[in-house]
């Protein structure tokens, strides 16, 4: 008997769990329905002792899921479903993880947001830096004249390798065979890849006798290889022509790297006259001793003996790469902070209401958890968008003023992001303090005229009847601005299903 | 003029084993041998159509057992299973008649 019985529960729980896909409005009756059938038939197979009866209940149980997918799916109209999904807040939440999505798609999967947050692609890059010259003027810090490069490669006092680049931001023509590139390419000096400690993933870097070829040496990023060129493995040896010069393809570089931004493609190998007469970037690595207080010391004492120049002040910098790659994420992370204060004192001031301090402990967890995962989709959104689409904050000195574009960027990610946080209070003000769905049926009460006694405002209704809010109109010091009612069980006959679809 | 109700040959059988009087869920499966996934969402449409009408047993029918629900064919599904009859000759002979309508 006792496997029988066990058969019986087995049947009960199945019904007990496919009753959860039903409706909650209809699940008691649709679940007695199936007990009383399942409680006949039991009691019709104990009399007739019928023993295979009890195997054949819990097969015919496991079909009340398909009953049941049919209550959830086809027992409500297709339209007020997809309303109402509309104002649930897991709508709210796929429609921002879509948007970041999209962003994903249409930026490469956030090629610039990877080469910021991720650890630089070089060989052991805490002791690589940049060195820029300070107080010459002050939105083009980095201006370091060539001569002063040859000076720091023969002391060799602070630094074990310095290399010297121009960049130019704005894309050249490269064409290899019959295939077209439009793609951003930076000069450097042969030294700079042992500088950084990279090897090429086919091919080599440059050496010091590519100077002497009458063909320069071109070095390609690997998305570049793969988008343009299709990944030829033959590539190699190739002569490309890069705004009418001719250049030699002599390797390509592994996934990862990236130098000066994630945007540059190509590496050419500048010839040291061109160089002569023009202010670089600077990039060296650090004798393992050598700290960056040090450094400075060092290098401005060799130019002074070199060149008899003083320096007056601090005339020199020398700046980690690591901190300088992520200095625009601490410009932004402040920009951030300073949002989210005026967000807390908007919270703090009792303006917005926002939340019953009664509340249920769950209900508490639900509202905040809601509000912290949409603002931080939003912040997302905007960082995500702010980092790849706007003009690029520079992190390696590029010879050209990057002031405006640095504050550009910083300027739509402040204002964004206090635009995104107002948005996210409001949203989250325009919800049920129970089950967090739009607020709907905005009605309006009162007449301007009339104070004494009355309010007027709007109010709305929670679409599932746990409450109504009153939004003022007016600030009267005997109002709460927005004031939340919550309604007991009594009104659900009002906000039943054939009401809604009744008020639309 | 009401647009005619097409029945498929499932839920045609369904709405004849009611009228023949099997009323409830399970002895509806018992007599087409459909399975309880097949039979269930078939009641809800035909009911949803108005062609059945579902009540709960009284008390006193169900004694000391929980109450049953119960379906019975209404005016429209009589006249639209005639049509189905004439569209399906084989349903009598499928749906036999209860001995004890009702039970």
């Amino acid at each position: 008997m006792k496997p029988r019985l066990n058969i019986l529960r087995q049947c009960r729980m199945i019904l007990r769990v496919a009753s959860w896909i039903v409706p909650r409005h209809e699940r008691a009756e649709w679940r007695h329905e199936w007990e009383a059938e399942l409680a006949f038939a039991w009691q019709r197979a104990e009399e007739k002792g019928q023993p295979y009866a009890a195997t054949r209940l819990r097969c015919q149980c496991w079909g009340a899921f398909l009953d049941a997918a049919w209550h959830r799916c086809n027992r409500e109209p297709a339209r007020p479903t997809g309303k109402h999904w509309l104002q649930r807040p897991t709508s709210a939440l796929v429609a921002l993880a879509g948007a970041l999505a999209l962003l994903a798609l249409a930026s490469g999967n956030f090629t610039r947001m990877r080469s910021i947050l991720l650890k630089p692609p070089y060989f052991d890059p805490q002791h690589i830096v940049t060195i820029s010259r300070t107080g010459v003027i002050s939105s083009a810090e980095w201006v370091i004249p060539y001569s002063w490069v040859g000076i720091w490669r023969k002391q060799k006092r602070a630094l074990e390798g310095v290399a010297a680049y121009t960049w130019k931001p704005h894309a050249t023509d490269v064409t290899i065979g019959r295939r077209h590139a439009h793609i951003a390419s930076v000069r450097v000096e042969d030294d700079l890849f042992h500088v950084f400690g990279v090897r090429a993933l086919m091919g080599r870097t440059f050496r010091p006798s590519d100077a002497q070829d009458s063909r320069i040496g071109l070095l390609l990023s690997y998305s570049a290889w793969r988008r343009y060129f299709s990944g030829d493995p033959n590539i190699l040896g190739k002569v490309a022509t890069i705004d009418s010069h001719q250049a030699r393809i002599i390797g390509i570089l592994p996934e990862r790297f990236w130098f000066p931004s994630a945007d540059v493609d190509a590496w050419q190998l500048a010839d040291p006259d061109s160089f002569s007469s023009e202010v670089v970037g600077v990039v060296a690595r650090l004798r393992p001793e050598m700290s960056e207080q040090g450094a400075v010391g060092a290098l401005e004492r060799d130019i002074f003996n070199m060149t008899g120049e003083p320096f007056w002040g601090r005339a020199l910098e020398v700046w980690s790469v690591q901190e300088r790659i992520r200095q625009p994420l601490i410009s932004y992370a402040g920009a951030f902070c300073i949002s989210l204060l005026i967000m807390f004192a908007a919270l703090w001031s009792g303006r917005l209401n926002l939340y019953p301090r009664n509340a249920k402990v769950m209900s508490a967890c639900r509202w905040w958890t809601f509000l912290a995962m949409k603002s931080s989709l939003l912040i997302s959104i905007l960082l995500a968008a702010v980092i790849e689409f706007t003009p690029e904050p520079y992190v390696f000195p590029s010879g050209s003023t990057t002031f405006v574009t640095e504050s550009l960027s910083l300027w739509i990610f402040s204002v964004g992001c206090v635009f995104m946080l107002w948005w996210s209070l409001h949203d989250q003000q325009a919800r049920c303090r129970i089950c967090l769905r739009r607020l709907v049926l905005p009605a309006h009460i009162g007449r301007s005229g009339c104070l004494l006694l009355g309010w007027v405002g709007t109010e709305l209704a929670c679409p599932a009847g746990h409450g109504l809010l009153h939004v003022t109109e007016t600030d009267v010091c005997w109002l709460d601005p927005a004031r939340w009612t919550e309604l007991d069980e009594s009104w659900d006959s009002l906000f039943s299903e054939k009401t809604s679809e009744v008020l639309g | 003029m009401e647009t005619p109700v097409n029945l498929s040959h499932t839920s045609a059988l369904i709405l004849q084993t009611i009228s023949h009087g099997y009323r409830y869920g399970f002895d509806i499966m018992d007599v087409t041998g459909l399975p309880s996934g097949t039979v269930y969402p078939a009641l809800r449409r035909l009911e949803r159509d108005q062609l059945i009408q579902s009540k709960w047993e009284s008390e006193a029918v169900a004694q000391d057992r929980p109450q049953r629900k119960y379906y019975r064919v209404t005016r429209l599904g009589n006249e639209v299973l005639q049509n189905a009859v004439k569209r399906y000759p084989l349903l009598e002979r499928l749906a036999p008649e209860a001995k004890t309508p009702g039970r």
